[in-house]
This record gives structure tokens, sequence and C-alpha cells, in this order.
């Protein structure tokens, strides 16, 4: 899992040093840039694209609170944790959306608390960004496309509840009672399906298994339940492969 | 008096002179005198109200320039510590703890002579060395500094407490450490028959630029003892004065601020 990458920003030497002792006794945490002024640490913000920066409020020139105006302009703005000496700015930092506000001298739990809450923070981002990248992925159903005499139908693979042959047609029920006559035969539509959503329960037959509550083995027919329900009969050799999905 | 009987003619019944009419330049005399006296009167008890607002005054100005003076600016106290814990944390411990001894020092001097609003040009000075130190500690010698003293005698005059410090404080804070380069401070002291005179010399980036950068004017301290030399100056005959110049280079930039301070030679 990656590593936090920090800069810091003090006037001071020994407080620029001191922050850094602390910081690289744990691996999690990198420090990419170590600056005394507003100018130099805006550069290597924009360079580095650290995940947090560690502020002084009082620095020559251009403040802290100047630095996090300057930031506002950046795609990627970087959380703040701002380390100073004297409580005088607590609520304005507070208003400028700091992550936290130590105090000095640094008392290492503390900035260790602070860093780690950060590190959870940015995991947990991080692994929501994959789960929905995941789900993007497994939602991703493009509709379908129905052609028809007059021009298509555009049908969402969900709003399908099953498929039935007939000939060089097929019939598509959808929810709502609707239904379409398709001039395809079923072996090219179940190749459009997402397949796993539909399954093929009989030779002219495909359900959509989200809406399957029953198999009876002994009439071979599967119920499917909307608004109403529907049977459909099923073949053995595809009804092995549907149980297999359960 | 003079009547008018039934047939219209007048008839004078007696005729006095007042008493007092003799007297009359004395009594336009004496209300004069009184009309004086009751104006001179309302005069003196203005006078009095004056004086005692002005006694209050004087009080209270040098009992928030005490309050003041009796405590190290917190930004500071804690920029000091955290310096001092690097040190520390470094295993630099013998350095941390000879910086450690010299704030103490510092805290010492500021509680020891709480009460005082004056102390001696000595005190004032060695102060200002430490804290000349601590400066140079936090941001690794980038002061340099020279104290001169025109007269022995001198170390034993007075001057309000933590005067000139602020003074030395505000160069530091506004003017040099905005400065990239070489930073330079001159204290000198000098005798004269009715003052102190003390000049404090930077060559930081000026008051123009110094508030440009400056979110806040100058600090409270400052503004405290501006108030306290106002209403002092109003009570005593020798009196303080601040001249506050901007130094230009040859080639008209700002080169940093000079401040001349007179201070009463009679300061008790």
């Amino acid at each position: 899992m990656g590593n936090l990458t920090l800069v810091i920003i003090d006037d001071e030497l020994n407080a620029r040093q001191l922050l850094e002792e602390i910081i690289s006794e744990s691996p999690s945490f990198s420090i990419v840039a170590s600056c005394a002024d507003v100018d130099t640490a805006f550069r290597e913000i924009q360079s580095q694209r650290p995940d947090a920066v560690l502020l002084d409020i009082q620095l020559p020139k251009k403040d802290g609170f100047f630095l996090v105006e300057m930031m506002k302009t950046l795609d990627h703005i970087p959380e703040i944790i701002f380390v100073t000496a004297y409580e005088q700015y607590a609520i304005r930092a507070i208003k400028a959306a700091a992550f936290d506000y130590l105090l000095k001298p640094v008392r290492k739990d503390e900035l260790r608390s602070s860093l780690d809450k950060l590190l959870l923070k940015k995991r947990n981002s991080m692994q929501r960004a994959r789960i929905e990248n995941l789900l993007k992925g497994l939602e991703r159903r493009d509709k379908l496309r129905f052609n028809d005499r007059e021009g298509y139908h555009l049908v969402d693979p969900s709003d399908i509840l099953f498929i039935t042959a007939s000939g060089n047609y097929c019939e598509v029920e959808i929810i709502n009672g609707k239904n379409l006559l398709v001039s395809l035969n079923l072996g090219k539509i179940e190749k459009s399906l997402p397949a796993s959503m539909f399954s093929r329960v009989s030779r002219s037959c495909i359900i959509n298994t989200d809406y399957l509550f029953r198999i009876d083995r002994k009439k071979m027919t599967c119920l499917l339940k909307n608004d109403e329900i529907f049977e459909c009969v099923c073949s053995k050799s595809y009804l092995k492969a549907l149980e297999d999905k359960f | 008096m003079a009547i008018k009987d039934d047939q219209g003619r007048i008839e004078v019944l007696s005729w006095n002179e007042n008493s007092l009419y003799r007297f009359r330049f004395v009594l336009y005399a004496l209300i004069f005198v009184l009309f004086v006296l009751f104006f001179l009167t309302i005069i003196w008890i203005q006078y009095i109200i004056r004086d005692r607002r002005q006694l209050t005054l004087l009080r209270i100005s040098s009992l928030q320039l005490e309050s003041i003076q009796n405590q190290l600016q917190p930004h500071f106290t804690f920029n000091v510590l955290n310096n001092i814990g690097a040190l520390i944390n470094r295993g630099e411990n013998e350095l941390g703890y000879k910086y450690l001894n010299d704030f103490s020092d510092m805290l010492r001097v500021v509680l020891a002579s709480s009460g005082e609003t004056n102390w001696s040009i000595g005190n004032e000075l060695s102060f200002i060395e430490s804290y000349l130190r601590m400066e140079n500690l936090r941001y690794t010698d980038k002061f340099h500094h020279r104290i001169s003293v025109s007269d022995p005698e001198l170390y034993s005059r007075k001057t309000p407490k933590l005067m000139v410090q602020s003074f030395v404080e505000n160069s530091i804070k506004h003017g040099l450490v905005h400065k990239d380069g070489h930073c330079r401070l001159y204290i000198e002291i000098e005798m004269q028959t009715e003052h102190t005179r003390v000049v404090v010399e930077d060559n930081g980036i000026g008051r123009k630029q110094a508030a440009e950068i400056s979110r806040q004017g100058s600090g409270r301290g400052l503004q405290i003892l501006k108030r306290y030399i106002n209403v002092y100056n109003r009570n005593y005959r020798t009196r303080f004065s601040i001249k506050i110049t901007d130094l230009n280079g040859d080639n008209g930039e700002s080169s940093g601020t000079r401040i001349e301070i007179l201070i009463p030679a009679d300061l008790r």
C-alpha cells in the first residue's frame, strides 16, 4: 500500500529537522520536501503532489494562510496540518479546512496519531476508489438495441425478464407487461447479454436470473416474478449449468 | 417721596439719601471680586479634576505597561521551547541544556522584576543579549548585532522595562526576518544631560514593505508603550521622545529602519 507523502513548511531549521526526525521514525511516511518559505513550498507542492503539508503559520514574506489560498488553485489539494507555536490562529486554521492543528513544542504522539489518521483516510479513500471502480465495471451494462421494421428499441438488460425463441424471431418479455418481437435468433441475443445476469434454461428460452425464484424439477419449469409470475419451460441439460450459478 | 394730590399738584413729602449710596464703588468692587473668585474656583476645580484624571491615566497606563512587561510573548516562548526540544531530540543535549539555562534566565528576570515599571539599562541590555541569542537559535545565526555604550555610567540609568527590547523585537519580526542574506542590528546608547539616547538600527526590509507583508500592525506591547509615553509626557517636564527614520540606500531603495529613543535621565 502506498506511503503518505509530506511537505514540511517552517522558517526555522530546527523546527523542520524535528518534524523530519519524528516522521522518519515511521516507514509509512515519506517527506518529499522541506521548505522555509511559501513560494518554495508552493513549487514543491505543484511538482511533488504530496498527500499532506505540515504548515507553520507565521512565515517570512507570505504566511501559512497565504499558501492555503494559493493551493486552492491546484487540482490536487493536499491535506493541511498546521504546526504552530500559539493557538491565536486556531479558529482561522479550522476555517481554512485544516485536517489538524498541532501546537509547538510538538508532541510526538500527537503528530503520529494525526499522521496515522491521515494514512487511514488515504487508504480508505483508495479502497473506496477501487471498490467503486470494480462496481462500475460490474454495472457497466450497455443498453441492448433491438431493431424492428420501423426503427429500434433500446432496452436495459436488467429490465428483461426472459426471452423466448419462435422460429426466426424472438420474443423479449420486459417488465411492466411489455414485450417485443425481434428478428434475431436467440443465440445472437445471448451473446449480447451480460452473462452474469442471464441464463439459458432451454433451447428456446433465456431467463434473467435476478427475477428467478423457483425451479420445479418435476414439472421442469422455472418461475420468474416481477409484478406477475411467469412460467418458463426448462430442459435438464441447461438446468445443471443454471444450478452452478447459485 | 413725591405723591400726587387730588388737585394734581405734586407734593414732596420727604427725601432721604440711601446710606449705602456712599459705598457704592466699594460694593461694585466687592461684587467684581466675588465674580472673579467664583470663576477662579471653577477653574481650580477643573484643574484638580483634570490632574486627578491625568494621575489615574498615568497609573492605568503604567499598570498596563507592567502587565505586558511581565510576560514573554507566547509565540516567541513556545518557538524557543520547540527549538530546545529539537536539540534534545537530536541528541545535542549539551547545547539544549545551555539554551534551556539561557531561556530560564530570561523568564526569571521578567518574573523577578514584576512590580517595577523601570529597571536599569544594564538589565535591559543583558536581556536583549539573551533575547537575540534565542532568536539566533531559532533562525540559525541569521542576525548579527553590535551594542555600543558610550559611558559606563549609563548602565545604571533607568529605562522602562523591555522598552528598547520591544523595538529590537520589532526590528527582527517586521524587518529582518523577511530579509534574505546578511541581517545587521546596531544598538547604541549615548549619554546626554537630560536624556539617555538609544538608537536601534536595522538593515531590514523597511516599514513600507513590512506593512505590505504583515496583516497586523505593530504589536499590543508597542501600543501600550506609546500610550504610556503620551501620558508620561503630559505630566513631567523631561519628556520621552521616539523618532522613526526610514533609511534609504544610494539607489533610493529602502535599506532599513532607525529608531531613536530619548529616555528622561531623571527616570526613577
